[in-house]
């Protein structure tokens, strides 16, 4: 048996020295990506019209790799140099690689690309006044409806603000007769991935409250402390314990996010606009339309992050590297994504609404009180939200806060407490 | 009283039966459910009631796998990677095996100690340095970088000293009365007695290898180096869990572990009468 | 008589060395080194990102000591390895035995079957289990319904997940359990059953007596064993519990945290002192298990 199997291994190694993806002549670049939907404009929209500019050019290879896996990949393979000739990281996560000093600073050229671009990008991809990467593929947080739902819970207009979509959504609640809940009124992300938790709970109930997971230090800049560890954080946290326990929109058991909801599991998403893709994908007969964010409590915001494409330092073939990354971010280049992908067309001047679907475009009104934030550059955040969102599910599960400030009060210092405390880890940390 | 006996004997024979073949029930129906789902449509996974049998026969999971233009090469990577290190892995830790079990030194228990403490400490723990040594010996995106941490196995080593322990010294004095040196002794005797432990090991250490993944994919930086269980995780949909497909890939992955379970099955049951697992 | 000793001592030598040598050699490289790397990082602050490294003592120690993630971790690894390696050991003997046992025809093949799960990947045939025991779309809470009972929440809610968790180990490993135990059985002379018999013991009693303490050896090789592959319980666990669609915390264990704090905080310091936290358990857990066997003969 064991002679078998060597053999077998023998046959194998010789059928492998027959490559079936022949080794191409010439330059090839690659590409490392976590988001599958970019996959295909790299290699159908932008890579053909790069080696056309670029004949000595013979191929650009893009690795996707799950976001879970792109992060592991990137904390062994970039320290020891291993990296290839481009990298697309989301911004809320890239900063500890950008102040590591692991990726190229933006030339001349790059800069004038940014400087044409909505100026939150900048900001955000700035560190010690030096800018690194260049956004090929923004995104901000939209609400999704279902049109049948609210036309059968006789509500015509989009909810405006958060008191609206609250209404709307326990009209549009159905429970069985157990009462378990059969299509949820607003999808709620309760857990699952941790930051994503976070990411929800600070675009719909922080920002909304008016306040932000930080606060920049009065006396020391470029320190920071927790930002919501008062009457906004209040206001959020009990947001979404009402909305859990008081209105009975949503709870743990439902099915959530854009699968219940291209299922017609949910009346209201909340998501970046890509997600359309997946709903018109698999819910063909979903009647939908998107919206900007409602106006919260105190304010009406959104985040913007963004997929930007860094060159790493030891990459193979800068120039070109840098080439590709300028082609990119073109107009022209970002034109076609947003077709492609629901994107935002980061363009100072471009029309936002835009070659999309008619169901998205309303998703890319910018209304005049809408406020942008952007992922802060520090190192620590990251793993804040990480953080919180591992406390999160379990406060939300104590449907005794309902009613109870005092409660509510305890846990926004407990999370306030982690908050300060990674700061002071990481000597980001200021009164 | 005698017939009183033996009819709760029946009755006790019944009761486990009946677990026995609930305990088959529960091993067969998920494999079952993930064949049925593996030829449902995304829209028919998600239905309530559940079908059982799909409603119409769905292939489109099966032809997105099987038509991906990597799908032979990385099928062949995985195979290659995972009998390179059955091959030399079972060899290595057969010999070492019968050094610990038939021969005194000093120093053994020490040695012996310290490649068990090895299988404590998690693999991810130590995966930085490890592709540090890997990365200076100039072995990233090679068979022998993917193979590498895998090619001794210190569960190995115990699982088949713990095996060739049990073979009487008697056999082994007899062959070097007679003037046969270690390894001839090993290969006349040792082995052929062996064969159902080896058989057994090969199939952990294949499957091991088969669906490792972590290690894989920190090695791997080409497409063309990657492995089918890294391949497969490519067709995932960011927005959805994608039962089918991923019922799909586990069935076409699940192919050549079959094979090799078929075929060594029978050197396991043969094996057994002249050897087992004895302390 | 001294002459042909000593040669023999030498052919001795110089063959356990020839074996040992390249193994105890690659041994090093992979494991040995990268293992006490490890160790000794747990005593530095060491970001995993950053050069440099800082001498901190014990301090890593402390920080995960005081982690109320950590203690979270520790637990549901406890609950989840125990009761997954005591239950598949149970299940693989009871299985085993009546394979060997029952007169009833085709166990030959059923017993094939069981061994299948051991083969099937881990990603998919626990994504396969959590589609059987989802909320919503899932088969075993509508045959719950169906029945009459009322339906549980199995995968959101920390407790209940726990179990179905344990149910994908047991499931995996209860056919492997089962084969070793069944090469155990193969190998205990007939003689002792038929004496038994001729003394008229009862089912219980020839287990009791006979089986038992024959399949001592499996049984141990098991225990050391499925500790070991359990207390590294990280996929099952995970990908029970991730993803957008899932509500609720995610289900850690020592491994996940071991790989948050390393991966995602780059703070590989803390990441190995849990690390060296696992190890120094397992091995106490293993010495007090071989102690117990070796007490008892």
């Amino acid at each position: 048996m064991k002679r078998n199997l060597t053999l077998l291994l023998v046959v194998l190694l010789v059928i492998s020295c027959f490559p079936i993806a022949t080794a191409k002549e010439g330059i090839v670049l690659t590409i490392w990506n976590s988001s599958q939907s970019m996959l295909t404009w790299y290699d159908e929209v932008v890579t053909p019209e790069f080696i056309k500019q670029h004949p000595e050019v013979s191929g650009v290879e893009v690795l996707y790799m799950p976001i879970q896996d792109y992060i592991k990949k990137l904390a062994v393979a970039l320290p020891s140099g291993d990296v290839p000739d481009i990298m697309e990281i989301e911004d809320s996560w890239a900063v500890p690689y950008v102040t590591g000093g692991y990726f190229e600073p933006n030339t001349d050229e790059l800069n004038a690309i940014l400087d044409e671009m909505r100026p939150e990008f900048k900001n955000c991809l700035s560190y010690e006044g030096v800018s690194y990467g260049v956004p090929v593929a923004p995104f901000h947080e939209i609400m999704y409806y279902n049109l049948d739902y609210l036309a059968e819970a006789g509500i015509e207009e989009i909810p405006e603000t958060m008191d609206d979509l609250i209404d709307a959504a326990v009209k549009m609640t159905v429970r069985d007769e157990d009462g378990k809940i059969e299509r949820s009124g607003f999808s709620m992300r309760l857990g699952g991935n941790p930051s994503g938790t976070t990411q929800k709970f600070w675009v719909l109930a922080l920002l909304g409250n008016g306040v932000d997971i930080y606060e920049e230090s009065a006396t020391q800049p470029g320190k920071f402390h927790c930002g919501f560890d008062n009457e906004g954080g209040y206001n959020a946290l009990k947001l979404y314990i009402d909305l859990l326990y008081k209105y009975k929109v949503d709870d743990f058991s439902s099915m959530k996010d854009t699968a219940a909801f291209a299922a017609g599991k949910t009346a209201i998403n909340m998501r970046e606009p890509s997600s359309s893709y997946s709903i018109i994908e698999n819910g063909p007969d979903i009647n939908w339309v998107a919206a900007p964010m409602p106006m919260g409590a105190v304010q009406r915001a959104t985040f913007l992050i963004t997929l930007n494409l860094y060159v790493p330092v030891g990459g193979k073939n800068v120039e070109l590297a840098r080439e590709y990354v300028k082609l990119a971010a073109s107009r022209d280049m970002q034109e076609t994504q947003v077709i492609r992908r629901g994107g935002y067309n980061p363009y100072l001047d471009a029309d936002l609404k835009e070659g999309h679907d008619p169901r998205l475009a309303p998703g890319f009104e910018m209304p005049e009180d809408l406020k942008v934030y952007t992922v802060p550059v520090q190192n620590s955040y990251d793993t804040i939200c990480v953080r919180l969102g591992e406390m999160l599910p379990n406060i939300l599960q104590k449907s005794e806060l309902l009613d109870n400030p005092e409660g509510i009060k305890e846990e926004v210092k407990k999370m306030a407490d982690v908050v300060n405390e990674v700061y002071k880890d990481f000597g980001e940390y200021g009164e | 009283m005698k017939k009183n006996k033996s009819k709760s004997f029946d009755f006790m024979s019944f009761i486990i039966h009946f677990a026995f073949f609930l305990f088959v029930f529960i091993t067969l129906f998920p494999l079952f459910w993930m064949l049925v789902t593996s030829f449902k449509s995304p829209a028919e996974i998600n239905s309530v009631p559940p079908s059982v049998f799909p409603v119409d026969l769905y292939l489109d999971n099966y032809n997105k796998i099987l038509t991906d233009q990597y799908f032979l090469k990385w099928f062949l990577n995985s195979l290659i990677v995972a009998c390179g290190v059955t091959v030399i892995a079972v060899s290595g830790s057969t010999i070492a095996g019968y050094v610990f079990a038939k021969f005194d030194f000093r120093f053994k228990n020490l040695v012996f100690i310290i490649i068990l403490l090895t299988i404590m400490i998690p693999f991810e723990a130590t995966v930085v340095p490890l592709y540090l040594t890997v990365r200076s010996m100039k072995l990233v995106n090679t068979y022998w970088g993917l193979m590498l941490p895998s090619i001794v196995s210190s569960f190995g080593i115990f699982f088949m000293r713990q095996s060739i322990s049990q073979i009487p010294d008697s056999l082994l004095e007899a062959a070097e009365i007679d003037g046969a040196g270690y390894f001839y002794t090993f290969r006349k005797i040792v082995l052929p007695l062996s064969t159902s432990a080896i058989s057994v090991l090969s199939i952990l250490l294949f499957l091991t290898e088969w669906s490792s993944y972590f290690w894989p994919l920190l090695v791997a930086t080409k497409k063309e180096m990657f492995v089918l269980e890294i391949g497969l995780t490519l067709l995932q949909d960011e927005y959805f869990i994608d039962y089918g497909i991923m019922m799909a890939g586990c069935a076409v992955a699940l192919v050549p572990a079959m094979i090799l379970y078929i075929t060594f099955r029978r050197n396991i049951l043969d094996g057994i009468a002249f050897t087992g697992i004895k302390g | 008589m001294g002459v042909s000793w000593n040669s023999k001592k030498v052919r001795k030598y110089s063959f356990v060395i020839a074996v040992l040598l390249p193994i105890m050699l690659l041994f090093t490289v992979i494991r040995i080194i990268p293992i006490t790397d490890t160790i000794i990082t747990s005593l530095y602050r060491r970001n995993m990102i950053r050069p440099g490294k800082e001498y901190i003592g014990f301090e890593n120690y402390s920080y995960i000591f005081k982690d109320p993630g950590f203690f979270n971790a520790m637990s549901n690894t406890a609950i989840i390895a125990s009761v997954s390696m005591l239950a598949s050991i149970a299940i693989g003997l009871f299985l085993a035995v009546e394979v060997n046992d029952s007169k009833l025809k085709g166990m030959k093949f059923w017993q094939a079957i069981l061994f299948v799960p051991v083969i099937v990947s881990v990603v998919p045939s626990t994504l396969m289990w959590k589609m059987l025991f989802d909320y919503n779309i899932g088969i075993v809470n509508y045959v719950i319904k169906a029945l009459g009972g009322t339906t549980v929440d199995w995968i959101n809610n920390e407790r209940n997940v726990t179990w179905v968790v344990i149910i994908v180990c047991v499931w995996k490993e209860m056919g492997y359990n089962m084969m070793i135990y069944y090469v155990g059985l193969k190998a205990i002379p007939h003689e002792l059953y038929e004496s038994a018999a001729i003394d008229g013991a009862s089912r219980y009693q020839r287990l009791r007596y006979i089986t038992l303490p024959m399949l001592k050896p499996s049984t141990l090789f098991l225990f050391v064993t499925g500790l070991i592959k359990f207390v590294k319980v990280f996929t099952q666990s995970t990908v029970m519990t991730s993803g957008s669609q899932s509500s609720g915390n995610i289900l850690k264990t020592i491994v996940y945290y071991i790989y948050q704090q390393g991966f995602s905080f780059h703070s590989m310091g803390r990441a190995s002192a849990a690390a060296t936290v696992l190890l120094i358990i397992v091995l106490l857990l293993t010495l007090l298990q071989f102690r117990i066997t070796r007490e008892r003969e």
